[in-house]
């Protein structure tokens, strides 16, 4: 049984309104304000001068349960948006593991289901875990990129990229301790929608008025395969892209949006596929997960990839022993929860 | 849509190679010229302080994965045969940079394939492509998958340090069903360049068994390095990433192939064992095209 351990949550320290970000972005005044009024964004974390190692590493180092551990770790898994992250053959992952004592891992990246691909990583170790039949054994699911260029900053009319970053420990095995289990996973590809949507506005149009139904499909299909319904989930973890497109995919699906865990969309940007763990941060933090809760998460990606998971609630697992640190920004202020 | 429950205690089922295609590309492709192709190579090295190669972005150099990989997926499987799972491995990028090739090449891909990438692992990430595929087959709700392994050899930058570099485009391909030749796959991670030598031939030897009817196909790397007393094919030093799989799917080996390949910048040994009875067809619709 695949289950989530841990989950740690960077979010740098510098807050961007997205006023300030408009020359960056090639916005206009009307686009910043719909940004702000429709669709709920209002500032963007970002590590102006700090390299992608800097960001996994923050993000590592908030696990309590890595340090004593590192030899149980099998697995190192960067789940990346952006097919291209830093010039080859520069590895930042690997220098991750260097740092971390975790060089007897297997590292890799797994990318090209953009920021779907969180889920994606969490659902592949857990299966590499289980054909390892090792119970102890651990895997190091990293995730957070840097804005480094326009593909990075932004989708137009959507979601503006933010640099937070998280860390997971993803276990395997049955049982109290274990973490979160998760019950399933749906994903669904959508090549049609390859392109780039700063260029080609008639595939943006399509993607926005295919986006509700596709993610909707997902999101029912993981809750029922996991032999539930929506009346069985507690929450739902989104992907920061905005507020409205959220809305819009609850009242398709019947789900309250009350329940889905939008406090991180308007003060920390769509941190590419670490919004799933950050906000998992977060309801936790917010004490928004009773033990025994079903959780739903969804995310989509460009490209594009659509996918969700739901997961069980274990509230004996090391997620929840050290709360106080794990969502602190580098200055020691508290990042946003649910109170 | 691909819908998976946990993973579960005992494999349901294993992959089984049932296609192999290799082919070699000439030529570049358009996206060699697309404008945003040079502004997104300055942001990407800018943080680096690494200085464009302007030769290769006038002249333009390099072909895409989505194109060489997309040429190959009618030699793997027809419409009739639709696929659960795409996956796509390379070590050096591609030349379009930001697309996620593997979704797109879903939408070329008979079932609409979930769809994803190994990458960051050098040599290594086509056999780890092997273990994921393995994973999700074990699952049961898997029981067809595309391998694509790309490499292209255009660097727009200077090399910040030494590193394996292609001197061909090349692709390769591999289907696995459930029926089909029995493949199976071995990492050793943290594996010393000094050791590299007992560490193949320990492993070498495990694989083998009594066997004689052997053949390894091994990595450049590797030559000078390998086990005595068996029959041996050293895929180019040329293809640094697709090399060992492209002998594969060219060679049409029969017996026992062992598959060799290690990479030093992550420390990884990896290994693979393929059963091809003799004297069947060593692989079912395999098919070569090189030029």
């Amino acid at each position: 049984m695949t289950a989530l351990l841990e989950v740690a949550a960077h979010l740098p320290s510098t807050r961007f309104p997205i006023e300030d970000l408009a020359e960056r972005l090639g916005l206009h005044d009307r686009q910043v304000r719909l940004f702000r009024r429709f669709h709920g964004l209002a500032e963007v974390r970002l590590a102006p001068g700090g390299s992608l190692l800097d960001l996994l590493l923050a993000a590592a180092a908030r696990l309590d349960g890595l340090a004593g551990n590192e030899h149980r770790v099998r697995y190192v898994v960067h789940a990346r948006g952006m097919p291209v992250a830093v010039p080859y053959p520069h590895n930042p992952l690997r220098e991750l593991c260097r740092a971390l004592g975790l060089e007897h891992a297997l590292s890799f990246t797994l990318t090209h289901q953009a920021c779907a691909t969180g889920l994606l990583a969490v659902d592949a170790v857990g299966r590499m875990l289980a054909a390892d039949g090792d119970p102890d054994a651990l895997a190091l699911v990293l995730a957070g990129e840097k804005t480094y260029t326009p593909d990075a900053q932004l989708v137009p009319e959507t979601a503006i990229f933010g640099e937070g970053a998280a860390a997971a420990l993803v276990s395997t095995g049955d049982g109290p301790g274990r973490g979160d289990r998760l019950l399933a996973y749906a994903t669904s590809a959508h090549g049609e929608f390859d392109g780039r949507l700063r260029l080609d506005r008639d595939l943006a149009v399509r993607f926005q008025n295919e986006y509700p139904r596709l993610l909707a499909e997902v999101l029912l299909a993981a809750v029922d395969k996991a032999g539930l319904t929506l009346d069985d989930i507690a929450l739902l973890l989104p992907h920061n892209v905005n507020a409205v497109s959220w809305r819009r995919v609850c009242k398709r699906i019947g789900f309250p949006v009350r329940r889905v865990v939008l406090d991180n969309v308007a003060v920390v940007g769509h941190s590419f596929a670490a919004d799933p763990f950050l906000n998992h941060r977060t309801a936790v933090d917010g004490g928004r997960l009773a033990p025994g809760d079903r959780y739903l998460v969804g995310a989509a990606g460009l490209g594009a990839t659509f996918s969700a998971m739901v997961l069980q609630h274990d509230p004996t697992g090391p997620t929840h022993n050290s709360t106080d640190q794990d969502n602190t920004d580098q200055d020691g202020v508290r990042a946003r929860g649910n109170r | 849509m691909l819908t998976v429950g946990p993973p579960p205690a005992m494999a349901a089922a294993a992959p089984r190679l049932s296609g192999a295609v290799g082919r070699v590309f000439t030529g570049t492709s358009p996206t060699a010229w697309d404008p945003a192709l040079r502004p997104f190579l300055a942001d990407l090295v800018r943080p680096f302080g690494t200085g464009l190669r302007e030769d290769l972005l006038v002249d333009g150099a390099g072909h895409s994965f989505g194109e060489m990989a997309e040429a190959l997926l009618p030699d793997l499987v027809d419409d009739r045969e639709p696929v659960d799972l795409l996956v796509l491995a390379y070590a050096l990028h591609d030349l379009r940079l930001g697309r996620s090739t593997a979704t797109h090449l879903s939408d070329r891909c008979p079932g609409r394939p979930a769809a994803f990438a190994v990458c960051d692992q050098g040599s290594a990430a086509p056999f780890t492509a092997v273990r994921l595929i393995e994973s999700y087959f074990a699952g049961g709700a898997c029981s067809r998958a595309v391998l694509l392994v790309v490499e292209q050899s255009a660097l727009h930058y200077e090399l910040a340090a030494p590193a394996p570099l292609p001197d061909r485009h090349t692709a390769v391909g591999l289907r696995f069903d459930t029926d089909g030749a029995p493949l199976t796959v071995r990492q050793r991670t943290a594996v010393e360049p000094a050791h590299v030598a007992a560490v193949l031939a320990a492993e070498v030897a495990a694989l083998r068994g009594d066997r004689a009817d052997t053949t390894l196909i091994a990595c450049a790397r590797l030559a000078g390095l390998l086990p005595p007393g068996i029959a041996h094919v050293v895929a180019a030093e040329g293809q640094p990433c697709t090399g060992v799989w492209y002998e594969l799917a060219t060679g049409r080996p029969e017996g026992l192939v062992l598959l060799a390949e290690y990479t030093p910048e992550v420390g990884v040994l990896s290994l693979s064992a393929l059963d091809v009875p003799a004297p069947a067809r060593p692989l079912a619709d395999a098919r070569a095209v090189a030029g």
